[in-house]
């Protein structure tokens, strides 16, 4: 049963609000730094709520279509530490070294969605967009 | 993986007071007849603490003076490496001022340093220097009017600056200083990574590994491109914006000297344009502030080997990695127990910045 409004969102975004909008104007010194880092946490974990599940199924497939395997794993979880796993052992022992062209790509689409969760306005994710 | 004690922001040991009463007892040792005043403590940490006095002579004389200590005597010569809760091998405080002093007496833009005292002293390894006037802060460098002039010469000024550094005699170096070559440094990166990844899988309640392919793709290519017959002599560790005192004709000093060692000075070129320094300024690559043809200009005008671009770009991008890695470790940090701060957690999740720009940079190449 879902839970009831307001959902997780909702309630962060709340909270972020009341940081930047209330709280943060009244601050000085170091607790200023310190409450833009919490507002900013916030909205990380705001987009990660709404995105993750997203990049994390599209991270599979790419792992997938790339080692031509589905992984071993109950979870998705388990599946994606098994492909990655074995991606990162193929690039350090130069057994990937033939397919660099594919393997930048997915690594470059995955990083793509965990920027725009982590921060979507940093400048060399704007510009891996082609913006 | 070893575990030290939780700390915050405050320094364990020695009250305020007590620092300034030991820095002007110890000052009145070193300086002719007089007394400190104006003590005030700039910027504190658990590991580093500088403070700021003068020292006014019964003659009237007043000297602008720098105290830089470690609060909890946490200063090593390398071996704790990351495991004592640091990114990277650095020098005691004593081995630091040494340096400065090699480097000042060399002709190098260094504040020049009074007195030392060692890790066993009351005060903790600290040493006591000139007070050079200016910004230290490179948003304030890159922004403001007052600095338009500098701007447009620091990176030739720069170029200069470490072609005089990196001629400095080794002979004359302090015995202690670290030597590392590329390989080592490469190794330790390597060995960070893969050690945080399995304390996430082993000592945490999320118990998996964290796999960061960009890196791995950025070690094969490190492997492949690697500088070869690379001269040996002093690299400064962090030459970067930040690190300088600029006044509005350029820089007055370089600062933070220790992350000093032995090693390829094409590192100290390739560090400086690494994009995390550049604080926004994108089209100005070397330190947000100028162009890498000056710099180089500027290297190899001042009697600097000439510069291969193919080898300062490999620097850049093992600088690049390595600010990604740091980037974990912060957050490791938090998550071990070595320290207690939640902003250090959020900069975990700006390894993938560093990634992303990786991507590009070996693709360039």
């Amino acid at each position: 049963m879902p839970q009831d409004r307001a959902s997780a969102e909702e309630l962060l975004g709340g909270v972020e609000a009341f940081l930047r909008k209330d709280v943060l104007p009244q601050l000085s010194g170091a607790s200023i730094y310190k409450c833009r880092v919490a507002a900013n946490i916030l909205s990380i974990v705001q987009r990660e709520l709404a995105k993750g599940e997203q990049a994390n199924s599209a991270e599979l497939e790419g792992l997938q279509a790339l080692l031509g395997r589905q992984g071993e794993g109950s979870s998705e979880a388990a599946l994606l530490d098994d492909l990655n796993g074995e991606l990162c052992a193929g690039i350090r022992s130069g057994k990937l070294d033939e397919q660099r062209d594919v393997v930048m790509s997915h690594v470059r689409s995955t990083l793509q969605d965990k920027l725009a969760i982590a921060n979507p306005k940093y400048a060399g994710y704007r510009e891996s967009l082609g913006e | 993986m070893s575990k030290g004690a939780v700390t915050d922001d405050s320094s364990p040991g020695l009250s305020d007071g007590d620092v300034a009463g030991l820095l002007s007892e110890e000052a009145s040792r070193y300086f002719s007849a007089g007394e400190a005043a104006n003590i005030e403590k700039m910027s504190g940490g658990a590991s580093r603490e500088t403070w700021s006095f003068d020292w006014v002579g019964n003659d009237g004389s007043s000297t602008g003076l720098i105290l830089r200590r470690d609060p909890g005597n946490t200063g090593s010569s390398g071996e704790e490496g990351w495991r004592g809760g640091k990114t990277t091998y650095s020098l005691d405080r004593t081995t630091e001022a040494e340096l400065q002093r090699v480097v000042s007496d060399a002709g190098g833009l260094v504040a020049k340093v009074h007195f030392a005292l060692p890790e066993d002293h009351a005060l903790g390894g600290c040493y006591v220097m000139d007070r050079i006037e200016g910004e230290v802060l490179a948003p304030r460098i890159l922004r403001e009017e007052a600095y338009a002039g500098a701007r447009l010469t620091m990176a030739r000024q720069c170029g200069e600056i470490l072609a005089g550094l990196h001629a400095v005699d080794p002979a004359t170096l302090p015995g202690n200083l670290v030597q590392m070559p590329v390989q080592p440094l490469i190794a330790y990166y390597r060995e960070l990574l893969d050690g945080i990844s399995e304390f996430y899988r082993d000592n945490t309640a999320i118990a998996r590994p964290e796999y960061h392919p960009a890196f791995e793709l950025t070690f094969r290519w490190l492997e492949q491109n690697m500088p070869k017959d690379a001269p040996s002599g002093l690299v400064h560790g962090d030459f970067r914006n930040g690190n300088f005192v600029v006044g509005p004709e350029g820089i007055r000093a370089v600062l933070d000297w220790e992350l000093g060692h032995v090693g390829d000075g094409m590192e100290d070129l390739g560090w400086l344009c690494v994009r995390a320094w550049r604080f926004g300024q994108h089209n100005n690559p070397v330190g947000g502030f100028g162009q890498r043809e000056d710099l180089f200009a500027g290297y190899e005008d001042a009697g600097g080997r000439k510069v291969d671009p193919k080898v300062v770009h490999f620097w850049e991008v093992l600088g690049t990695l390595k600010w990604g890695i740091i980037c974990m470790f912060q957050a490791y940090k938090h998550l071990s127990g070595l320290i207690n701060s939640f902003e250090h957690m959020a900069i975990g999740r700006r390894a993938c910045e560093n990634e992303i720009d990786l991507l590009k940079l070996i693709e360039e190449a």
